[in-house]
């Protein structure tokens, strides 16, 4: 009995309980539904077995979005228990497993299928494709990272969540200080999933390389397909490291392994080490993409070419090669001497400088545009300004011995989030708005987009801006609580009632999805946006093959040129 | 389906093509995981704690034996593709035989390596060092192992379609 023992609940609450009856509730009604409505065989033949890259494009944004809603409320739960001083709403522990499951559910398993969806949904598309060039592989992927998560979520009722946090540090996540089985599911799971996103990263490398329209050559490819050719090539490079990572964590904890113990010559600074070889680049991971579809957005919107093509090119390959030679400055304090320190602080500025340029490229090609405020083009007007909050507050967090101050406080917690939320958030919900027409045949309501967009700007900015100020006070992060006399009260509040604004906001989204489902209207075009890729070249709905004739390219806005030039690329040429 | 008869065997279709392709890109990402592995090789190579050293535990002649069963495979394997491509299936066929006792030569090797130690008491929960060693050659052992069994899978495939 001790092997299951093991998988009790260490701290059992009453909403463990309750969620664990509301998730066998869940499933049987799901169960009952499918039955009810004979949709088996539909769900079968049409989803579950697929290898259309639209089809699992869309299955990775379903599953990406429940866990939004996963990681979201973990969020709520965190804001509400720091809401007020001393509060009692959850125990330490509870808050450890909340705070550790949030960043991994909103890293792994939102972000980067979210991203991952958009990219297979469109980037076939934009270079011409029929499908990837590795479809079976593909869907391959898509279960790998759908049982991933799941395996990972359902720690939360058996046996317990990782309570190590999502950097899951040595020894801290050792036998010795983590005995429930939560460390082990985050090694497994993540294991899985991120196998899955290395056979995508394969896939779309060769799709990308391999399968383009005639004539597209490589500086012909439009913005969002070169973010991502870039970022395959940070996954196929950077999740190996991952893979041992995790395999090496896997042994210390269940084969008795040496590698990040704290004696007979184990090293617990080789675990940071590896994690951030593979952490920095993952970031970069999440945010290229994010700048490939803001590329597309904003020359969309703007009505004009995109500026500076060719320096956009240049900075993300810049950019992806500096994400390999930063991960240091992720614990500066650990000690590793002045001159590490150093450098690491140098390449971590340089970043900066590429970034800097795209933004730049961003304003000149809005500069004398004639831009239309539709909600996706509203998502990447706000990112701008936001993100570079975000940007600046990371060369503050670069300086090493400045670093000593912000380590570890709400200030790191508030500059990742300014850089992640407008940065990979802002763009998948901005590129799920923007491409929801070519994959569902109607658009989502701009009226209740706009509502959604002011409640989750606003509401970020009110959630995590008060967060500087107390991080420079010196609020520790992963703190379940803090007295009275911190004076950190007020401030904290101030950030539940952004929480809820941004509850509020993606809630709203949601309402959208059903309003829009049932109301608005099918007859659009092929082109609602007026837009400049290929991706708008075809049929929507789009069949099966994507593209009846495969179109043949002379420019960067190839689409864009041929509708100035009264070309039809769906007629025979 | 479309031949091109005018390049490789292996490279004569369009879908042989991408997934040589994609094999390459395979291999970097390869690359990437036993640079990691090798790195923490050399971090943990002096964490020997109460353990054995290297120079306790390493043996030139089973080292010989090893590299000459993987090196002579590399060769042997390399034969076996170009008389493929010259369309001599027997000798295809033979050389291929020849990789696999090879490979299978060196795995025998490893796995009394490995037993050696283990009787020496160097077992992998002994050190970081030992742990890490042992991850290092096993893994390594493993690709060996699956191509073992990949390779004959995969010639009896293609026999199929023939």
């Amino acid at each position: 009995m001790d092997y299951f023992d093991r998988f009790a609940v260490p701290h059992p609450s009453p909403a463990i309980y309750a969620s664990m009856v509301a998730i066998g509730l869940t499933m049987i009604a799901v169960v009952a539904g499918i039955t009810y409505f004979k949709k088996w065989g539909y769900l079968w033949r049409e989803w579950l077995t697929t290898v259309d890259h639209k089809r699992i494009g869309i299955m990775y944004i379903l599953a990406a979005l429940l866990m939004l809603f996963r990681g979201g409320v973990d969020a709520l739960m965190m804001r509400a228990q720091t809401a007020i001083p001393d509060n009692g709403l959850l125990d330490g522990q509870h808050y450890n497993e909340v705070f550790t499951t949030h960043g991994v559910v909103m890293i792994l398993f939102m972000a980067m299928p979210f991203i991952i969806g958009l990219m297979n949904i469109v980037t076939p598309l934009q270079i011409g494709a029929r499908d990837v060039a590795f479809p079976r592989l593909n869907a391959v992927s898509f279960w790998l990272f759908f049982m991933g998560a799941m395996l990972f979520n359902i720690s939360f009722v058996v046996g317990g969540s990782p309570d190590a946090g999502w950097t899951s540090y040595f020894p801290l996540a050792s036998n010795d200080f983590s005995e429930s089985v939560g460390s082990n599911y985050y090694a497994i799971a993540i294991q899985i999933a991120g196998i899955g996103t290395l056979l995508t990263g394969i896939n779309f490398i060769v799709t990308i390389l391999k399968m383009r329209a005639p004539g597209m050559n490589l500086m012909k490819m439009p913005m969002f397909t070169w973010s991502i050719l870039i970022t395959n090539f940070i996954i196929v490079f950077a999740f190996p490291v991952l893979t041992v990572a995790l395999a090496l964590m896997t042994m210390d904890r269940l084969f008795g392994t040496q590698f990040f113990t704290m004696a007979n010559g184990g090293s617990d600074m080789l675990w940071a080490n590896l994690f951030w070889v593979w952490g920095h680049p993952e970031v970069y991971i999440v945010i290229l993409p994010a700048f490939g579809i803001y590329s597309e957005i904003i020359s969309t919107f703007a009505r004009r070419n995109l500026y500076g093509y060719n320096s956009m090119v240049i900075s993300m390959v810049a950019i992806s090669t500096l994400s390999f030679i930063v991960w240091a400055h992720h614990f500066y304090t650990m000690g590793h001497g002045a001159m590490v320190n150093g450098i690491f602080s140098i390449t971590t500025m340089a970043i900066a400088v590429p970034t800097g340029v795209k933004i730049f490229n961003w304003l000149f090609t809005l500069w004398k545009g004639k831009i239309v405020f539709t909600v996706p083009m509203l998502y990447s007007l706000a990112f701008i300004p936001i993100f570079t909050l975000g940007g600046v507050t990371g060369v503050m967090l670069a300086m090493a011995s400045a670093d000593y101050q912000y380590h570890n406080t709400m200030f790191l917690v508030a500059h990742f989030h300014y850089v992640l939320i407008p940065g990979t958030v802002f763009a998948v919900l901005a590129g799920f708005t923007y491409w929801w027409p070519k994959m569902f045949g109607f658009m989502l309501s701009e009226k209740i987009g706009k509502w959604s967009f002011w409640f989750i700007t606003i509401g970020f900015n009110v959630t995590f801006f008060p967060m500087f100020i107390t991080g420079l006070d010196g609020q520790a992060r992963r703190m379940y609580t803090y007295s009275e006399s911190t004076g950190y009260g007020p401030l904290n509040m101030l950030s539940f009632v952004g929480a809820i604004g941004l509850a509020i906001g993606f809630a709203l989204i949601v309402y959208n999805i059903y309003w829009s489902t049932r109301y608005a209207s099918r007859n659009i075009s092929n082109d609602p946006w007026d837009a400049r890729s290929l991706e708008w070249a075809t049929h929507t709905p789009i069949p099966e093959y994507n593209f009846a004739i495969v179109p043949t390219v002379d420019s960067t806005e190839a689409f864009w040129d041929a509708k100035k030039k009264a070309l039809n690329y769906l007629a025979v040429k | 389906m479309k031949i091109d008869n005018s390049l490789p065997l292996e490279y004569s279709t369009e879908e042989n093509r991408l997934k040589i392709f994609g094999f390459w890109i395979f291999l970097g990402a390869e690359i990437a995981l036993f640079a990691t592995l090798f790195a923490t090789y050399f971090v943990l190579v002096d964490g020997t704690g109460n353990g054995p050293t290297g120079e306790h535990l390493f043996k030139l002649p089973t080292l010989m034996f090893q590299t000459i069963f993987l090196l002579t495979s590399s060769f042997t394997i390399g034969l076996g593709i170009n008389a493929m491509r010259l369309g001599r299936q027997k000798a295809t066929i033979g050389f291929f035989i020849i990789t696999l006792i090879l490979g299978l030569g060196f795995l025998g090797v490893e796995i009394y390596e490995f037993v050696e130690y283990v009787h020496e008491g160097a077992t992998i929960q002994t050190s970081a060092f030992l742990s890490s060693l042992f991850t290092l050659l096993g893994t390594h052992g493993a690709h060996v192992t699956l191509g073992l069994f990949w390779e004959p899978s995969s010639s009896c495939r293609s026999k199929s379609a023939v």
